[in-house]
């Protein structure tokens, strides 16, 4: 879909090149990552506890600054963002950023003022249907409604690329369902790029066209979830069986697990449209399956 | 660009609206522009009056500008720095109008303050600097500190003295040029303040989050839940080293001797008065203050043997300094304490499940017993400080605060936890108010009649002796004490 701001571009919305960042005194966050974020994809980041997906997301936005490497935002160095670029950008943080001391009304009066397109009738829909109180502080409002209120902020805008860090975290099943929907439509509506971590897998299931992994500082693999679930397969055997088998189908090992007695098995990504050969076994694998094995 | 500067202005104004009790406010202004009123009203002299005028408006506008860098530095989030399009721009751009209409009107009122006797030029430019060092002071807090204490070493180290040549050599330069040195200035010291806000980068990432957690902290601290000084970073955390380390040791002593079986009342409270009074504990709070007179001694011998300044005057123009500062550390506990067992409460319904705590009557009586043994032990040697400072200056007055603060101590932490409320800014300062103005008319009272001392002492502890009996027997019908607060 092409936006009616920005006509439509093969030119990456988010571009990151041999990342690495580590935290002073502490282990390497980011090692060498490379990953790009094409215009209308919509990609579900995960990863263990502490994987990075937090410190990605912000050096990505341009929130933390990389020992090597480069982050592109539509082709502009992150850290050096003219403010056209910074309008097309909505950002929902893990931590709550909102000013505390501003009601609802006023915290989106207060951002309305910077940005040059506002979508005052969604602001107002999402406002009531969400039953976020108007003229309450801030801090008064649950974690839920605080949640949701920074959701409506960074999608007020009508953002081109949309980085959401755990932002279902505090809502309940009806509030997430919500926000999907909302997720949804402003992708099929706008072509927005959407990338957002989470841990609650059968979210991905209903909105993630593609995954990415996160693990040990890189994207491990980054598919479509359709294809990865259609694709990848769990192979038990000894190491020579599974290295021929491997060979033969031409299958890609994403990961390998020594069994006892010279056993191993394989998780592996078949080529597309390769049918399993008559008496070869595989398990399939489901999301939490895949989560388990790859991050 | 208009509406997003009215917006970052008008936050300061939301904020503080949402932030404090409109009537707590208005009241406030009221009493102090009241005051000044009737004040200026007996000045027999008009340029006198207007003198003081002038100086309570320049203050106001000091106060008023820290107020609105506190608001523009926490709106200075690093995310919208470097996400939303034009808001570092604006914020500078706000801050620059508001610090250039502040400064010009403290420049104007200091002129009319001093009858024209300094020229308006200077006047504006030492207003416009000070708002920029309180605006870096705000971001680095030790520069607010040396830079506030700066003045108060000019003398006694004589640099009015060996920087006389260097100063007069300046202020004939200055009368050269004096409105183009007053534009240059300006320039240089608002690129300077501009300075003060990050970009959204790393290091302006971890100054917001540490201010932010300083702020949440004197919020917290406003209702009496006192964060310890290791929250100031680490030179507090330097500061505050030895008084953990005889914390831990302590921790470590009780639960050595811990006997589940046949734990003592004693042992069992004393356990459970560490974590009902938190840094407020008897031995955090004794070292903290031991620390702190050291710290203070060592500053003073200094001053004495070193810079020569006489100990006799000095004590004698600083007795009600000292007082007061003695006398906030030391009685402290008898309005604070109370306060730490609401900020305590989701701890002690764990606690009060725990073997061998006492419940009911007992349990009452021992918690306002570790309350006032603390507090009458601070009480005690706070007095014993106060009368040594009463003999050295020949001044009795200053016992006033062990007069006023007894009776008030003991009223405070005989009164049942389980109704406590929820500590307010306004809760928590009223009975400090009390005890300041009390003390305020002792003090009074005793410099009018100084044999009145004494008598107020046996009265005071007379009352106090009175209330503990009354309050002791009332506790022993009051409701289970913890959790604190559970039937308020």
């Amino acid at each position: 879909m092409t936006s009616t701001h920005f006509p439509h571009t093969d030119t990456p919305s988010a571009e990151l090149h041999g990342l690495s960042l580590s935290y002073p005194k502490g282990d390497l966050v980011l090692n060498s990552l490379d990953w790009q974020l094409l215009p209308g994809q919509v990609v579900g980041l995960l990863g263990r506890n502490g994987a990075g997906k937090t410190t990605l997301l912000e050096t990505l936005l341009g929130l933390r600054d990389p020992q090597a490497g480069s982050v592109k935002i539509f082709g502009q160095d992150a850290t050096r963002l003219d403010d056209a670029v910074r309008a097309r950008i909505g950002y929902v943080p893990q931590q709550n950023d909102l000013f505390e001391g501003f009601t609802a009304t006023q915290l989106l009066a207060y951002f309305k003022s910077f940005y040059p397109r506002w979508d005052e009738a969604r602001v107002e829909g999402l406002l009531s249907r969400w039953e976020i109180p108007r003229d309450r502080p801030i801090r008064k409002l649950s974690g839920g409604q605080q949640q949701r209120l920074s959701i409506i902020r960074a999608l007020a805008h009508e953002p081109d690329l949309l980085v959401l860090d755990e932002p279902v975290a505090s809502l309940d099943p009806v509030g997430r369902r919500d926000f999907l929907r909302e997720l949804v439509e402003q992708v099929l509506d706008r072509g927005t790029t959407v990338v957002f971590s989470t841990h609650i897998l059968s979210d991905l299931e209903r909105v993630a066209f593609n995954l990415a992994f996160l693990s040990q500082g890189r994207i491990a693999l980054q598919a479509p979830l359709d294809e990865l679930l259609d694709q990848v397969r769990a192979f038990t055997g000894s190491v020579s069986e599974m290295a021929g088998l491997m060979g033969r189908l031409g299958a890609q090992a994403l990961k390998r697990t020594p069994l006892e007695a010279g056993r191993e098995r394989v998780l592996a990504r078949l080529p597309a449209n390769v049918a399993l050969p008559a008496g070869v076994a595989a398990d399939r694998v489901n999301l939490d399956d895949l989560f388990a094995e790859l991050t | 660009m208009t509406a997003s500067l009215n917006q970052i202005l008008l936050a300061f104004w939301r904020q503080s609206n949402a932030d404090s009790s409109r009537w707590a406010r208005a009241s406030f202004y009221g009493v102090v522009l009241a005051g000044l009123g009737v004040a200026l009203w007996f000045m027999p002299v008009v340029q006198v009056r207007i003198a003081i005028a002038c100086t309570v408006l320049v203050l106001a506008s000091f106060g008023l500008w820290v107020l609105l860098l506190v608001n523009l530095l926490q709106q200075n989030h690093p995310t919208s720095a470097r996400l939303v399009p034009g808001h570092l721009r604006r914020l500078r751009q706000a801050t620059l109008i508001a610090w250039l209409l502040i400064g010009a009107a403290q420049g104007v009122l200091a002129w009319w303050a001093l009858a024209g006797h300094v020229p308006l030029p200077p006047l504006v430019l030492a207003a416009a600097a000070v708002g920029v060092c309180a605006a870096w002071g705000q971001r680095h807090w030790l520069w607010a500190v040396a830079l506030y204490m700066a003045p108060f070493f000019v003398v006694p180290l004589h640099l009015h003295e060996h920087l006389a040549p260097q100063w007069h050599a300046l202020v004939d330069l200055w009368q050269l040029q004096p409105w183009g040195w007053l534009a240059l200035g300006l320039v240089v010291l608002g690129a300077l303040l501009v300075r003060v806000y990050g970009s959204g980068d790393a290091s302006h990432r971890a100054a917001y989050e540490k201010r932010q957690r300083m702020l949440k902290l004197a919020r917290s601290g406003m209702t009496g839940n006192r964060a310890g000084i290791a929250a100031l970073g680490r030179f507090g955390e330097w500061f505050a080293w030895p008084v953990d380390t005889l914390a831990a040791s302590w921790l470590s002593r009780l639960l050595a001797r811990a006997q589940p079986k046949q734990a003592s009342l004693a042992n069992v409270m004393a356990r459970a008065e560490l974590v009902l009074h938190g840094l407020q504990h008897w031995l955090r709070h004794g070292a903290s203050v031991g620390l702190t007179l050291l710290c203070v001694g060592l500053g003073c011998a200094l001053a004495f043997g070193l810079l020569g300044v006489a100990s006799g005057p000095f004590f004698s123009s600083a007795t009600f300094g000292i007082a007061f500062g003695l006398g906030i550390a030391g009685f402290n506990p008898g309005f604070a304490l109370r306060n730490m067992l609401w900020h305590t409460r989701r701890e002690q319904a764990l606690l009060v499940l725990l073997p061998g705590m006492p419940q009911g009557r007992q349990l009452n009586r021992a918690v306002a017993f570790v309350q006032l043994r603390h507090f009458l032990l601070a009480w005690g040697l706070t007095s014993l400080l106060l009368g040594g400072l009463a003999l050295l200056t020949g001044n009795s007055s200053v016992l006033s605060m062990s007069i006023a603060s007894l009776p008030l101590g003991v009223l405070n932490l005989t009164r049942a936890p389980a109704t406590l409320r929820a500590p307010t800014p306004w809760t928590t300062s009223r009975p400090l108010l009390g005890f300041f103005l009390l003390n305020a008319v002792l003090w009074g009272l005793c410099a009018w009649l100084s044999g009145l001392v004494w008598l107020l002492a046996g009265i005071s502890l007379a009352l106090s002796a009175a209330l503990l009996t009354w309050r002791w027997r009332v506790l022993a019908q009051a409701p289970s004490a913890l959790p604190a607060g559970r039937l308020a």
